[in-house]
């Protein structure tokens, strides 16, 4: 899932002194697990938003709704009705939904109240690690399920750097080295050989612009076919 | 609890007016302490700020007294 950290309250504060009628627009999907833009989330922010603002003798009327997921056109629409009655949004979606939501209400100021960080699991309560870089090209088949794109610093795809001690990373030595761990994970598994293809560049021209992905059966409508 | 406190301070309302005890209910040395403790704090950091300019009507400590004693 996309993992997203609240902005600085100051932040997000000095950007709504402006207005008077603001609306918060939470996402229940991500950003509601790991505990930044859910429901519960945008609560808080509101709270503290009125707070603040009336301690500096400033009424500030703030009204709160948390949509299924801000990254689907189905779920963000209904808002139509009541977003006009705002003078300013602020989104706590992932980058993604805040970027949706803007580009679906064109004329009304948007804000982030989040800075969205990575593409990570949930470990436990409250704590998030990051696992995919969205790379385009997976190599987790060849590599014993371990991202050496993600889990090693240096992104490296045919071993490790040569700078590895005791099979800890150069770049951060509380880390392990993600090749030395792919090559015992692959030692275990009796696989050792698939390391010994080498690997080609990778595609980073696929990365370089916005990417898009069609499903094969929807082809011919988005491109015009049908 | 210590999230809560942050909240609170960076909305100016200030960390210090929140706290948590863990006193076993056989302890009452300890909760009397921790009253003692908040109380004095509270007196010292003054009415929420949030307040400032709304003052108690002056029949209004009598009338609670009067709910108290029904």
């Amino acid at each position: 899932m996309i993992i997203a950290e609240r902005k600085p309250f100051s932040e997000i504060k000095d950007a709504m002194a402006p207005y008077d009628k603001i609306l918060i627009v939470g996402c229940g999907t991500c950003v509601t697990v790991c505990l930044a833009g859910g429901e519960k989330e945008v609560g808080l922010l509101a709270m503290q938003l009125k707070l603040a603002l009336g301690l500096e003798g400033k009424h500030l009327e703030v009204g709160e709704i948390t949509v299924e997921r801000q990254c689907d056109l189905e779920f963000i629409q209904p808002l139509c009705g009541f977003i006009t009655n705002y003078d300013a949004i602020i989104s706590t979606a992932c980058g993604v939904g805040v970027q949706f939501l803007a580009s679906l209400y064109p004329k009304k100021p948007l804000f982030p109240g989040l800075n969205t960080t990575f593409l990570g699991v949930n470990e436990a309560m409250g704590f998030y690690t990051e696992r995919c870089r969205a790379c385009h090209n997976c190599y987790l088949g060849v590599t014993g399920g371990i991202c050496p794109v993600t889990m090693c610093p240096k992104g490296l795809l045919n071993g490790p750097c040569g700078g590895n001690v005791q099979g800890k990373c150069e770049v951060d030595p509380a880390r392990a080295c993600a090749w030395c761990e792919i090559y015992e994970k692959l030692e275990r598994q009796g696989r050792l050989e698939q390391i010994e293809k080498i690997q080609p560049l990778h595609p980073h021209d696929r990365s370089t612009n916005p990417g898009t992905v069609i499903h094969p059966a929807y082809r011919r409508r988005y491109d015009g076919h049908e | 609890m210590e999230y809560t406190r942050q909240l609170l301070e960076e909305s100016g309302l200030g960390e210090d007016r929140l706290a948590m005890y863990e006193i076993a209910a056989s302890d009452a040395p300890k909760w009397v302490a921790a009253v003692k403790e908040m109380t004095q704090r509270v007196e010292a950091l003054g009415p929420s700020p949030l307040r400032r300019g709304i003052h108690l009507q002056a029949d209004a400590l009598e009338k609670l007294e009067n709910m108290v004693e029904s």
